[in-house]
């Protein structure tokens, strides 16, 4: 994803400084956890190409514990290309994760350990599920007609994150089955022949 | 305080000479208050594990401890029952179909209470999973959605200290889900009662305090962060199955 544009919708949303929109985005989209040193560059940037604009300290009337900081404000064209981005053709996004690049590149003495990874792959989704669970509103809920839309939004950002981790918690328990009878295979077949490192395995 | 705990709990079943591995040295426990679901596809062994946790079934080698006390191998097997404390919440049709519902859910505690009591009582628990309307309902006139409700209602009749769901969602549209998983989280957070439900999608596991998956005879966790930590998990080294 791209820190700059969800950086870019928070300022349209309300004026901030940077601090106070790293708050901000993680309230937001918290599955993203973008971190300060994305944010700052993403705010240098957008203010160089004339998305956004350092609010005037005079205009303001920003109170003292704020002094110092600076404020950013969307300009039109900020605006106006946001709404483009919003409106723009969005490309699949590609498999990121390494762990599939590592079952697909090991050898069958690698996959003891990348047991023990997908175990950990799966506790980690376990995890973010937990964190995800219990917040949010219902479906039920989301129905209501005084919803706003962002709020309907925001819930759905949390159920994909979710529907995606029930994918991959069932992908990883499959191939943690397939690399077991994988690892079993493999050492029927060295029991057979004298493997000189090995136990004797006898099963 | 523990109410629930299963420890180094292994179960197979037989086809002939093959082993079919369904829990493999699996842990866990659990407090009143909590809602923990446990995620498993089809066949993953979710209903074996309910039912040891129930006492209904007796593990190869572990041990099943409720409220401090073992659980499997007492008198309470040998009497065939569940115990009193714990409630169970299965996918079964009362055993006659022409029954009132209130009749259905007042049923467990008919050698607990007077008739009259028992009927109290099961109208308040159908009320508190919000199908109070359905006293005088017939099973075949419900929808799949209220069966299920009415089950629920029927496993906490009894007001348990422990409440075992074996896939209550099963079946059900998106909504529905939602609703039986929002009443079994309230059911835990109010009494406050233990509860463990299985859940055959992972997105109904949302509104648990925590979420297991069983797959491959592994019961598997997220680290605990909550103060109190009760969990150790038993580390494995290697890609043994």
């Amino acid at each position: 994803m791209s820190v700059k544009h969800a950086v870019l919708g928070l300022v349209i949303e309300r004026p901030g400084y940077g601090y106070e929109l790293i708050q901000r985005l993680e309230q937001r989209i918290e599955g993203w956890r973008p971190s300060e040193t994305a944010v700052y560059p993403a705010l240098r940037s957008l203010r160089g190409e004339g998305m956004i604009r350092a609010r005037e300290a005079s205009a303001t009337r920003v109170v003292s514990a704020h002094r110092g900081v600076v404020w950013y404000e969307a300009t039109e064209m900020g605006r106006e290309e946001f709404r483009a981005w919003v409106r723009a053709p969005t490309d699949l996004a590609p498999q990121r994760d390494p762990f599939w690049l590592k079952v697909a590149f090991a050898s069958v003495e690698d996959l003891p350990w990348l047991v023990e990874l997908a175990r950990e792959l799966e506790r980690a989704c376990l995890e973010r599920m937990a964190e995800l669970g219990g917040q949010g509103s219902s479906v039920e809920d989301l129905r209501r007609d005084d919803v706003a839309w962002r709020e309907i939004g925001q819930a759905w950002l949390r159920r994909t994150e979710a529907a995606q981790l029930a994918v991959r918690i069932e992908a990883v328990q499959q191939i943690r089955a397939a690399m077991k009878r994988a690892i079993q295979r493999h050492e029927r077949s060295l029991g057979s022949a004298p493997a000189p490192s090995s136990e004797p395995s006898r099963q | 305080m523990t109410l629930l705990a299963l420890e180094r709990v292994s179960k197979s079943h037989w086809r002939g000479r093959h082993e079919i591995v369904v829990l493999d040295d699996v842990s866990l426990e659990l407090e009143r208050g909590e809602l923990v679901a446990i995620f498993g596809q089809r066949a993953a062994g979710k209903t074996t594990l309910l039912r040891i946790a129930a006492g209904i079934e007796a593990p190869d080698a572990g041990s099943v401890r409720f409220d401090g006390q073992e659980l499997v191998g007492g008198r309470l097997r040998r009497l065939g029952g569940i115990h009193p404390r714990i409630g169970w919440v299965g996918r079964q049709a009362p055993f006659a179909s022409g029954m009132r519902m209130l009749d259905h859910v007042a049923l467990p505690l008919l050698k607990e209470v007077s008739a009259q009591e028992a009927e109290r009582r099961a109208t308040r628990a159908l009320k508190r999973v919000g199908v109070g309307e359905l006293a005088n309902a017939r099973w075949y006139e419900l929808s799949d959605a209220e069966r299920t409700l009415v089950t629920i209602a029927h496993g906490i009749v009894r007001e348990p200290a422990l409440l075992l769901a074996d896939d209550s969602t099963s079946g059900l549209g998106v909504e529905e889900r939602e609703t039986v998983l929002g009443l079994l989280r309230s059911i835990a957070d109010e009494q406050p009662t233990a509860v463990l439900a299985t859940v055959p999608e992972i997105p109904d596991a949302l509104r648990s305090h925590r979420v297991l998956s069983l797959s491959d005879g592994e019961l598997l966790q997220a680290a605990r962060r909550a103060p109190g930590e009760v969990i150790a998990f038993p580390q494995r080294r290697d890609g043994r199955a």
